[in-house]
């Protein structure tokens, strides 16, 4: 049996590794990771499905944040909000680090997903979610399926978080077309 | 990721003042979000605005360029944000406009044909909350 690969990261880089204002999502994040105020870290078990190649790895993220990136106050948004921005923070991580692309736009309501990633040269799709304590692969699967009924035909990423097992998956999921 | 041709929406011949605008307009839609999930209404639908404007802009370009595929995405994003700065009107007119192109993708057509019946419902519930309550009684 190998160790899995550990990778680290300084949260605060998704202001750098995307052009949104991904920043935005760091207090919620620290706020669904850190056990006590003052922890400033936390790792997380991702499960990496066709990202980079084709099939399965898993790798553990150990991220990093700085005091001042952390909510000094509750949020002032429900609970299911500070989840669902959590987890977009989450995203903000994974597509730079794994898939080696950026958080470009951010989606409508009418499109099945919520952002829109690139390389440069071509968009993709990312559908993003956040759980406490629900199932990641019944959440994962769910999210996918939704993805796959984006009204543009593409491709795209599903990032599912679950916050108090602190795991994750990243895929990449070919449209389908079920018409 | 596997060797089969990805699907996607290409951004040939971009420049860097195109996506400085596409990033405004994004980080004017996440904070309009955010207003919005605070009970602050006003402000979000400002933002949203602000955001549509931005997109009718950007879609201009991609026609321009013949980037057809995001132009359509531009466009319904455009419908949408004046939709949710309030604008039910433009977001209407917008989504008709899209609907009458024979080259609009299947899939988006469909999509945009929800977005729309769901205008016109808010539209007919609207026009049925300003008539004042007299005349609803008396007919």
């Amino acid at each position: 049996m190998t160790a899995t690969a550990v990778d680290e990261y300084v949260f605060e880089n998704i202001a750098e590794d995307n052009p949104i204002h991904a920043e935005i999502f760091l207090p919620f994040t620290i706020a669904r990771l850190r056990e006590a105020e003052a922890v400033q870290e936390a790792v997380l078990s991702v499960q990496l499905r066709d990202i980079g190649d084709d099939g399965e790895r898993q790798r553990k993220l150990h991220l990093m944040w700085s005091e001042g990136s952390a909510p000094v106050k509750s949020l002032p948004v429900q609970e299911r909000v500070v989840t669902e921005w959590a987890a977009s923070g989450i995203a903000c991580v994974l597509v730079p680090l794994y898939a080696r692309m950026r958080v470009l736009q951010v989606a409508q309501a009418g499109d099945s997903f919520d952002h829109w990633v690139g390389d440069g040269k071509q968009e993709y799709a990312l559908e993003v979610s956040g759980t406490i304590r629900e199932s990641l692969i019944g959440r994962h699967l769910a999210k996918v399926r939704q993805l796959q009924e984006n009204p543009y035909g593409i491709d795209g990423f599903v990032a599912v978080t679950r916050f108090a097992t602190r795991e994750a998956i990243f895929s990449f999921n070919r449209y389908e077309e079920t018409a | 990721m596997s060797r089969q041709k990805r699907q996607a929406i290409s951004r040939k011949g971009l420049d860097s003042a195109f996506v400085g605008e596409e990033t405004r307009k994004s980080n004017l839609i996440l904070e309009a979000n955010l207003l919005k999930e605070q009970g602050r209404h006003q402000e979000a639908a400002d933002r949203f605005a602000e955001a549509a404007q931005i997109e009718e802009g950007l879609s201009e370009i991609l026609a321009e360029k013949g980037l057809m595929d995001k132009y359509f995405v531009h466009r319904f994003s455009a419908a949408s944000c004046w939709a949710q700065a309030g604008n039910i009107y433009q977001a209407i007119v917008m989504c008709e406009e899209l609907l009458a192109r024979s080259d609009l993708p299947e899939g988006l057509r469909q999509r945009i044909q929800e977005h729309l019946q769901v205008l016109r419902a808010r539209r007919e519930q609207w026009f049925i909350s300003l008539i004042p309550a007299a005349v609803t009684l008396e007919g």
